[in-house]
């Protein structure tokens, strides 16, 4: 018998029951000591800070309450990690806390909110700071060590499948790097090797579905029992995930939410699967994180949609209330039968306060039209958005692909019935495409929906 | 009878104390690289065991006192 075999923990449902199972009002202990000791951590070595909290009004010493932690210490948002990168120089990086021999990690993010924001990432963040927080999600999923996963994944310099390179590691995963082939090339990778998981980007990976299928590479076959993704809404829309599961075979999925500079850091479940609960549990071994309002931040009713606010332990460069600029609904501890006691994303994310797009003076958030998209039967989760403007007069128009099974008389149906749903959810009228399927371009990395075209058509 | 989780009997303040010391002295990178990782691997473990007590960085993230077991303990 060999060592794991024997482990104690090895048969535990649980991969870190200590945290996961962890009372509130131990998690606001131990979460407040954190918080207080990261702002003192913060403020002694990163200028940034001591300016921000200077102005103010406050030190550190005058942290000393979750009320004070609410109301006197000043958000972070995108524009000041840039601005402290420009300031540190060419080669700087904002909020470096940590001295050069830390150094471990170089990432960035993809620069869809301002300027390409530069990462630094230190040896003990790698075992501190969310970047195995996948391994919550894979240990409920049934993955154990001596189990492998395959990445459908070019490496690059993007935080996101590194992170679950090294929860592999430290779970005791084979890992498989599919790097520098093409899909085809990746899927008889795959049929050969029988991966115990797979992880990608949701769209990519249903697109590596639609592509066995024209192949007849049976994914079925290939016992792939887990697929592990991250970057994009589609899980949380059921038909979607329903869709991606049925082309693997009927795998799990494990979803994983986050920002690459705050680390991916809330994942979803087993019930997100045997009882179709849709959110994601903040795995708060590594952050803690509410829910806001948008203009002073400060918590909202739990429940309530705000504004997801974290504060990261990540030392390299910390993150004190950050702005993420998610629409959330944060329910705090749920019982849903998992397990497990950390806070609850009800739905996912369910917008952006910076996706909102204004059509003819209705604030609309993209997300919304993903879901009733999804909602939406004959419909792919493939969909693009195009915002035009015609004599002063903005114009949204939803293209989307139909199901394979739907011929181009039922179209005009399609289109009626999305147009309806819309309207009524929205309210704004919107013009649909409806478009023979795989007619839209497929992404690896983050799938790009919306194309405003105001500017040219103005 | 003791009830506490073996996982709790270790002193790790104690053994990270070690490991640096041990780190410093090494003969060669090689060794002196590798224990300093050990070193941040238990506080690693400390803050899985003991979120309570456990120090939030390494103590030589610390300049003043590189030495330290570990900092904001």
């Amino acid at each position: 018998m060999s060592q794991f075999q024997a482990a104690r923990w090895r048969d535990q449902p649980l991969w870190d029951r200590t945290w996961q199972t962890m009372s509130r009002p131990q998690l606001d202990a131990v979460h407040l000591r954190r918080i207080k000791q990261l702002i003192e951590f913060a403020y002694e070595r990163v200028p940034f800070y001591r300016e921000k909290y200077a102005a103010a009004g406050i030190k550190p010493a005058d942290v000393r309450t979750w009320d004070d932690f609410y109301e006197h210490v000043p958000t972070v948002d995108k524009v000041d990690l840039i601005a402290d990168q420009e300031r540190n120089g060419p080669n700087g990086f904002g909020l470096e806390a940590t001295p050069r021999e830390a150094r471990a990690w170089y990432h960035q993010t993809s620069g869809t909110t301002g300027g390409p924001f530069r990462e630094v990432f230190t040896h003990y963040d790698r075992s501190t700071a969310a970047y195995d927080a996948s391994t919550y999600g894979w240990w409920d999923a049934g993955l154990r060590p001596g189990s492998s996963m395959y990445f459908a994944f070019n490496f690059g310099t993007f935080m996101g499948f590194w992170s679950k390179v090294f929860a592999a590691e430290r779970m005791g995963l084979m890992v498989i790097p599919g790097g520098g082939l093409d899909t085809v090339g990746r899927l008889e990778q795959i049929a050969e090797l029988a991966p115990d998981a797979v992880a990608g980007t949701p769209t990519y990976l249903m697109r590596m579905g639609e592509v066995a299928q024209q192949h007849g590479i049976d994914l079925g076959a290939a016992g792939v029992r887990v697929l592990s993704t991250a970057g994009e809404l589609g899980p949380s829309v059921r038909s979607f995930r329903a869709q991606l599961r049925e082309l693997w075979g009927g795998a799990r999925i494990v979803d994983i939410y986050g920002q690459s500079e705050n680390s991916f850091g809330a994942i979803e479940c087993r019930m997100a699967d045997d009882a179709e609960v849709n959110g994601f549990h903040v795995i708060e071994r590594y952050m803690h994180s509410y829910a806001g309002d948008t203009e002073q931040y400060r918590p909202v009713a739990p429940g309530e949609v705000g504004e997801h606010i974290v504060t990261t332990f990540r030392l390299g460069q910390p993150l004190i209330k950050y702005r993420t600029h998610d629409l959330v609904r944060h329910v705090g501890t749920v019982d849903h039968g998992c397990g497990w006691n950390f806070g609850f994303l009800e739905g996912g994310v369910l917008g952006r306060t910076d996706d909102m797009i204004t059509i003819k003076g209705t604030n609309v958030y993209t997300s919304s039209i993903q879901r009733l998209v999804g909602d939406t039967p004959g419909l792919e989760p493939h969909y693009e958005l195009h915002i035009t403007r015609d004599r002063g007069l903005d114009q949204l128009t939803v293209r989307v692909e139909a199901q394979a099974d739907r011929t181009a008389d039922d179209y005009p149906a399609l289109r009626d019935q999305l147009v309806a749903k819309i309207r009524h959810a929205v309210g704004i009228t919107v013009t649909a495409d409806i478009l023979a399927p795989e007619t839209l371009q497929r992404y690896e990395l983050k799938t790009k929906r919306v194309f405003d075209h105001r500017r040219e058509t103005s | 009878m003791n009830r506490t989780p073996p996982s709790k009997q270790l002193d790790l303040a104690a053994v990270r104390v070690t490991l640096l010391k041990l780190s410093d002295t090494a003969d060669t990178p090689a060794v002196g690289r590798l224990l300093l990782q050990a070193y941040e691997l238990t506080l690693v473990a400390e803050q899985y065991i003991d979120p309570l007590q456990a120090p939030i960085a390494p103590g030589w993230y610390d300049v003043a006192d590189p030495m330290a077991g570990g900092v904001l303990a």
